[in-house]
């Protein structure tokens, strides 16, 4: 084997090593796990299609779970297990994707807020600080309102109110790295800013982002569900789950389970992401406390 | 600089040779602030008025205190910090004040070595990757030429190749210090900065790593500027030393001389404070001269010579005047009022 991957092999057996010893974070783990699996092979699982086209099957509709329909049928005849197998593409696409855009402009510009320092930092900083200042369901729902009503607008919507918490995050800790004597070695051979913060800060970085990247998949999950309940998110008759959730729910409390599955999917999918950003705050000893 | 006084036995015509690094009048001043508006309420002199010759091929020893600003003085000589005043010149060229794409050049000449090599190497990356990171900087040859060139630092400074794809938390101090050290050669730089490369070792381990420099210093023909507290280990690297004192050199001279007969009372009892272990290391010690009190903050430098409220030997005209640079026999130059014009039969005031 190349000596690069079996180091980085080391690194993977020593974070498994240390996780496993915590029974909630193998639970994360195994919820986690288990929504991916779903989302991956959905098509190949699913005992039903995710929708029935134009046809409305009342002979079907409203059906309560049985052992034809586990999770029962909405009130077109649809399979609710199915539709939420289908859903959780959409939910874990939709973290993903947040979560991407949000690294990919937080994390650079935490890194030159740190290391430029003077007025660069504070425009950054202040900038991070108006944004951090509104809560993020409400701004991602003032966002979206604003645009038209789809699943790729809503991820922009959440994504425009999310990267401040990495920049926020990335700054504090390339404040402490950087006095650290390896950067100023760095400096000493002539590097640049530029290499300086990727190739001597960001990889001393890279814990507290996987860990908040973690437990920040949930709640953008959470608010993307919200969005799509309010109608702002993913039309039907996309699977979503905030939208299953709120077409179910004027049929409670006679046909619950047509809201009450897809709730559930969106607690368990919450809670997964959360024992697991746990566990690895653990392993990797990272203190967030002073970013939540 | 100093006049062609006779030179000192082990220095032949030392002061013939061209200097490789020059000093003038170099200072270091960090402005103290406070309150909200960062007013500046005062200023750490760190480095004062300091004077340099490092000739090449000799490892020029600097020792003080901690707080004596040895190691900012070294860090101003690396031009890893901007001098406040005073002119530095390497290798006749003026490197005062340079762009940021003159100065990345000047580092390919100029290297440091740290004093803890556990922070000096980045925890995250493998030796391979440290060790590769300045000839990438500096676009040395493809990759791999630099991978050959990198075994050829391991092999430099005897650490096994197979080191190459660990990180450093596996490597022991020594070991990481080598590391430290071979990143330092990668350039082939002429003059090396030695942070007090040794403190953060074993006694045990000192030794070889103090061989080891030894050894690369005739085999790549290297300058050094050796920082360091342990007078002990200065007696067996150095050729010449500079003793510094809250950010001045007090006394600076071939290191054989100064070990033999200090001049400056701070020098003496800095000497006087080396552990021996026999009789013949006994002799070498000058009369035991207690230093009483603390080393003053370099931000309120006592008025006249900053050592007056410490000197064993103060006079009046301490507390008043600062001394100036003084040369003696055997090369030596030092800042002590007991040397100055008021004794006319010892002491010529320096030419500068």
């Amino acid at each position: 084997m190349n000596p690069g991957t079996a180091a980085f092999a080391d690194e993977f057996r020593r974070v498994w090593y240390r996780l496993k010893r915590s029974s909630t974070s193998l639970l994360g783990l195994g919820l986690v796990f288990m929504v991916i699996v779903t989302a991956v092979f959905a098509p190949w699982m699913a005992p039903y299609p995710e929708d029935v086209g134009r046809g409305v099957k009342f002979w079907q509709a409203h059906q309560p779970p049985s052992s034809e329909h586990p999770f029962g049928t909405d009130h077109i005849g649809r399979d609710i297990l199915s539709r939420l197998m289908f859903g959780a593409r959409i939910s874990l696409m939709l973290g993903f994707v947040v979560l991407g855009i949000a690294i990919a402009i937080g994390v650079p510009l935490g890194l030159v807020a740190g290391l430029w320092g003077g007025w660069v930092n504070t425009v950054i900083m202040r900038l991070t600080d108006i944004f951090l200042a509104i809560p993020p369901t409400l701004l991602a729902l003032a966002v979206a309102s604003a645009l038209s009503y789809n699943l790729t607008n809503a991820m922009f919507a959440i994504a425009f109110g999310w990267w401040p918490w990495f920049t926020r995050l990335v700054q504090g800790e390339v404040l402490k790295v950087k006095e650290e004597v390896f950067v100023e070695a760095s400096r000493s051979l002539g590097a640049s800013k530029w290499r300086i913060a990727f190739k001597e800060v960001l990889p001393n970085v890279l814990s507290p982002l996987i860990v908040k990247a973690t437990l920040d998949m949930g709640f953008v999950i959470l608010i993307g569900a919200s969005l799509s309940f309010l109608g702002l998110g993913a039309q039907p008759p996309t699977p979503a789950w905030g939208t299953m959730i709120a077409e179910g729910r004027l049929y409670l409390p006679d046909s619950w389970w047509i809201a009450t599955f897809p709730g559930l999917a969106i607690f368990i999918t919450v809670l997964g992401f959360n024992l697991l950003g746990d566990g690895l705050r653990d392993v990797f000893d990272v203190d967030l406390d002073r970013w939540n | 600089m100093t006049q062609h006084t006779p030179t000192a036995a082990g220095e032949p015509g030392r002061s013939q040779v061209e200097p490789l690094v020059v000093a003038r009048g170099v200072k270091k001043y960090f402005p103290i602030t406070r309150g909200l508006f960062r007013q500046q309420v005062g200023v750490v002199k760190a480095v004062d008025s300091v004077d340099i010759d490092i000739r090449p091929g000799e490892t020029f020893a600097l020792v003080g205190e901690s707080g004596s600003g040895k190691t900012t003085l070294g860090k101003v000589l690396a031009r890893l910090y901007e001098p406040t005043g005073g002119t530095i010149l390497f290798d006749g060229q003026d490197i005062t004040r340079l762009h940021e794409g003159e100065l990345r050049r000047l580092r390919r000449q100029i290297q440091v070595v740290f004093q803890d090599p556990t922070s000096s190497l980045n925890p995250r990356r493998r030796v391979k990757e440290i060790l590769e990171d300045p000839l990438v900087i500096h676009g040395f040859g493809d990759a791999r030429q630099r991978a050959q060139r990198v075994q050829e630092l391991l092999d430099l400074v005897e650490l096994p190749r197979e080191f190459l794809y660990r990180y450093p938390s596996h490597l022991s101090g020594g070991q990481k210090q080598r590391v430290g050290i071979a990143r330092a050669l990668a350039l082939e730089p002429k003059f090396i900065v030695l942070d007090e490369p040794t403190s953060a070792l074993d006694v045990s381990v000192q030794a070889k790593i103090v061989a080891l420099l030894k050894r690369l210093q005739t085999q790549l023909g290297l300058t050094y500027l050796f920082i360091t507290h342990d007078l002990s280990l200065v007696r067996n690297m150095a050729d010449h030393v500079g003793v510094m004192y809250l950010g001045r050199l007090v006394e600076q001279g071939p290191a054989r001389r100064i070990f033999e007969r200090p001049e400056h009372p701070y020098t003496n009892a800095l000497l006087s404070c080396i552990p021996t272990v026999d009789e013949e290391e006994l002799a070498l010690i000058p009369e035991k001269i207690p230093l009483t009190g603390e080393t003053p903050s370099p931000a309120r430098v006592p008025a006249g010579c900053p050592f007056h409220p410490r000197c064993p030997k103060v006079m009046d005209v301490c507390r008043h005047i600062p001394p100036s640079f003084v040369a003696l026999d055997g090369n030596l130059r030092v800042s002590c009022h007991l040397h100055s014009e008021g004794d006319p039969g010892r002491g010529v005031p320096a030419a500068s």
